[in-house]
């Protein structure tokens, strides 16, 4: 599981470099993710505009990762594709989650805050 | 080692389909999805559609790998029909039998708005209930038989079923279940 980080004041950002979080890497990104947001201060934007399928254990994986920040961090979500956007949306965990239409949202976001 | 899959002979079917067997782990069924969405079965539908058989079948097929094989080797047949109001779907596998007979009803983990009460699991079954209509579950001998149909509009117009090798359930030699299976078919036109 490939994922690209960019740290810029109070904002972690993690890109997704892989086309599903699924069954077969939940564990995985889970486990990546613990170690890459150790050092997060405030706000972790993940961009998910490279994943074009997520299923329940994917999903299931996103919100063990937000619960991994606790409540001093927040997990944001940026680019959903309509694929991922759709499992979220029948699961309700949209309503849980910020989501952001795109990376650059997601970032500006943090400015205007 | 497990046998393998032993299926009732069934007359030839009509219908345009599309069969496979695979091993039940989370990677084989990447990689089976990965055909299934891939082929010409689906074509005629829209992005959207294939989607949805993607995030049913990954449910329906990982939960076998984990609940009714629970881990260990087994195998899993697909076979998937076209019919005038959506993709046919039978899923068989030799794990053991769903808890109490039936498959879970697909309630949503309740959210709790605590950080620590949000839900990890258990959106798989509604995933499945939410995009599927007339599912139903046998226990047959050994077999776990899941059926569902997942409703999609054919996109082209035409005759879906001349663009489809009606015997593309060929592939991988899977044998045919059929009436004597307790799967019975019947291909309607679909409208143009």
């Amino acid at each position: 599981m490939q994922l690209q980080t960019q740290t810029r004041p109070k904002v972690l950002s993690v890109l997704v470099m892989e086309d599903r979080i699924d069954a077969a890497s939940a564990i995985q990104f889970k486990e990546q993710m613990r170690e890459l947001t150790q050092k997060a201060e405030h706000r972790v934007v993940l961009d998910l505009g490279r994943v074009k399928f997520l299923d329940s254990s994917g999903l299931g994986a996103i919100v063990a990762v937000k619960k991994l920040l606790g409540p001093s961090r927040v997990l944001e979500l940026s680019s959903l594709t309509p694929t991922v956007e759709k499992v979220f949306r029948l699961t309700r965990m949209e309503s849980i989650f910020t989501i952001h239409s795109s990376h650059e949202a997601a970032l500006s976001h943090d400015a205007s805050a | 080692m497990k046998q393998p899959f032993r299926m009732t002979p069934a007359p030839d079917l009509p219908a345009p389909g599309y069969a496979c067997s695979l091993v039940a782990d989370p990677h084989s069924v990447r990689d089976g999805l990965a055909q299934i969405v891939a082929s010409p079965l689906l074509a005629g539908f829209g992005v959207d559609a294939r989607c949805t058989v993607e995030i049913v079948l990954a449910e329906v097929l990982n939960n076998i790998a984990e609940h009714a094989y629970k881990g260990e080797t087994g195998e899993i047949a697909v076979d998937l029909r076209l019919t005038g109001s959506g993709v046919l779907c039978l899923v068989i596998d030799e794990g053991v039998p769903m808890p109490d007979g039936s498959p879970p009803p697909g309630l949503l983990p309740t959210a709790g708005f605590q950080l620590e009460d949000l839900p990890e699991g258990g959106f798989g079954w509604h995933l499945i209930r939410t995009l599927t209509r007339d599912l139903s579950y046998t226990r047959l001998g050994r077999q776990n038989r899941l059926s569902f149909l997942i409703p999609a509009k054919w996109q082209h117009s035409g005759d879906c079923s001349k663009n489809i090798p009606a015997r593309s359930w060929r592939r991988n030699n899977l044998p045919r279940p059929g009436p004597g299976a307790g799967f019975t078919l019947g291909f309607r036109q679909v409208p143009t």
